[in-house]
């Protein structure tokens, strides 16, 4: 009897350190990571935004006055993008008259515009030579989007994906294609009917002499 | 009756002898399974990334066996992100190789000493060993340090702290991606 516990207990005594025995063999930690990539699109202008044209002369009138470089503009996108330019009224707003004869009517037209991107490769209504800005109407622009008829800085209306936008980048990395320097020029000539421009003057054919102002839009949109 | 009985403990008694065999487990303590999220929010975010360091920390406690300690991403697609959502028709899909890991403890046990691109977890890249067993045994505090140990006792060679930095660059599609990083620590066997 005696032997017989003794030897169920040594019995027990291995089973219960058997059981300790339990390997593991692998193990995991795991991480959740999200990423959030936000469409930026910054348009930045690094010049007094206000450009004045000032004719007092004969000879102003005659020759026209070129401001180069008047407005300068700087792209960062991480989308593809387009950059579109128009006047935001088909006139130009008088706030004041100096004579009492003469067309007030002034067509956005008569301002024209000249960009250091050449654009010609995307689209035959760019800036790549002195060219009559838009009015409103004109540009097609509609509640901000742009239509065949609109006039682009960089890339063109559509997204076929052959020429129509340009790349994501910064004006700092990539200054050829995100840095443009816009020329303007006015030439009212005498009487001054602004023969450049690409819209004539409805009843008397020459400008009023006042004080006008003009809005110009410059929209950086995503490929549209 | 009573030999039978005494064969049947006694036959007991070798068979667990045959398995008390030296215990042998590899287990990663203090388990968290942290979440992170990048945000990019900004031209220079994208330009230069993120980076944050000890996202977590992985304590390794080896017992009785050599050990592997290995990484890689989890995706639907692999070596792409998973889309949660997309904000823009342009760009692509991020790929994975755009997180960078890196793993650090006070001995510089780690294999992979800097950032490293992640790589999806059936191509993982090993911190410790290597995919062929085993491995030459290595002893802390030597680089690649895969004998048994433990964290509390050997921290230096036995917990490492984890890094983590995205660069996306410019180009990629806008919008909400996620993946699971997994961390496997295995026998090295």
């Amino acid at each position: 009897m005696k032997q017989l516990i003794a030897i169920i207990f040594v019995g027990a005594l291995f089973l219960g350190v058997s059981q300790k025995a339990s390997a593991q063999l692998s193990d995991e930690e795991y991480n959740y990571v999200t990423m959030d990539l936000r469409g930026i699109l910054n348009l930045t202008m690094t010049t007094n935004p206000q450009v004045d044209f000032s004719f007092k002369t004969i000879q102003e009138y005659q020759q026209g006055i070129t401001r180069f470089n008047s407005t300068q503009l700087e792209v960062d996108a991480t989308l593809a993008w387009d950059l579109f330019v128009y006047a935001n009224t088909d006139t130009w707003t008088q706030v004041e008259a100096y004579s009492t004869n003469g067309n007030a009517a002034l067509p956005a037209e008569i301002l024209e515009l000249r960009s250091s991107v050449d654009n010609s490769a995307f689209t035959t209504e760019n800036f790549t030579a002195f060219t009559s800005l838009k009015g409103l109407a004109n540009s097609g622009v509609a509640a901000g989007v742009p239509a065949a008829a609109t006039q682009f800085l960089a890339g063109a209306v559509g997204t076929t994906g052959v020429n129509d936008s340009y790349a994501p980048g910064t004006a700092s990395a990539n200054p050829a294609t995100n840095r443009f320097r816009i020329d303007m020029r006015m030439v009212p000539d005498v009487p001054a009917t602004f023969p450049n421009s690409t819209v004539a003057m409805v009843g008397p054919d020459y400008a009023q002499a006042g004080y006008y102002y003009l809005e110009v839009v410059y929209s950086l949109v995503e490929d549209l | 009756m009573l030999k039978r009985v005494r064969f049947f403990v006694l036959l007991n008694a070798m068979l667990s002898l045959c398995y008390l065999s030296h215990a042998q487990s590899v287990s990663f303590a203090l388990k968290t399974s942290p979440s992170i999220n990048f945000d990019f929010n900004t031209i220079q975010k994208y330009v230069s990334g993120i980076t944050v360091m000890n996202v977590c920390e992985l304590n390794v406690d080896a017992v009785g066996t050599q050990w592997d300690l290995y990484v890689g991403a989890t995706t639907t697609v692999p070596g792409l992100w998973d889309v949660d959502a997309v904000y823009a028709v342009g760009g692509a899909v991020p790929p994975i190789n755009i997180m960078q890991l890196q793993f650090r403890n006070a001995s510089n046990t780690s294999q992979v000493p800097s950032f490293f691109p992640i790589q999806d977890i059936l191509t993982p890249t090993y911190i410790i060993g290597t995919a062929v067993a085993p491995d030459p045994a290595v002893n802390c505090p030597a680089t690649g340090t895969n004998q048994a140990g433990n964290y509390m006792v050997s921290p230096g060679c036995y917990k490492f702290n984890v890094d983590m930095k995205v660069i996306p660059g410019l180009g990629l599609q806008s919008g909400a991606y996620s993946m699971r990083i997994d961390y496997i620590l295995s026998q090295d066997l």
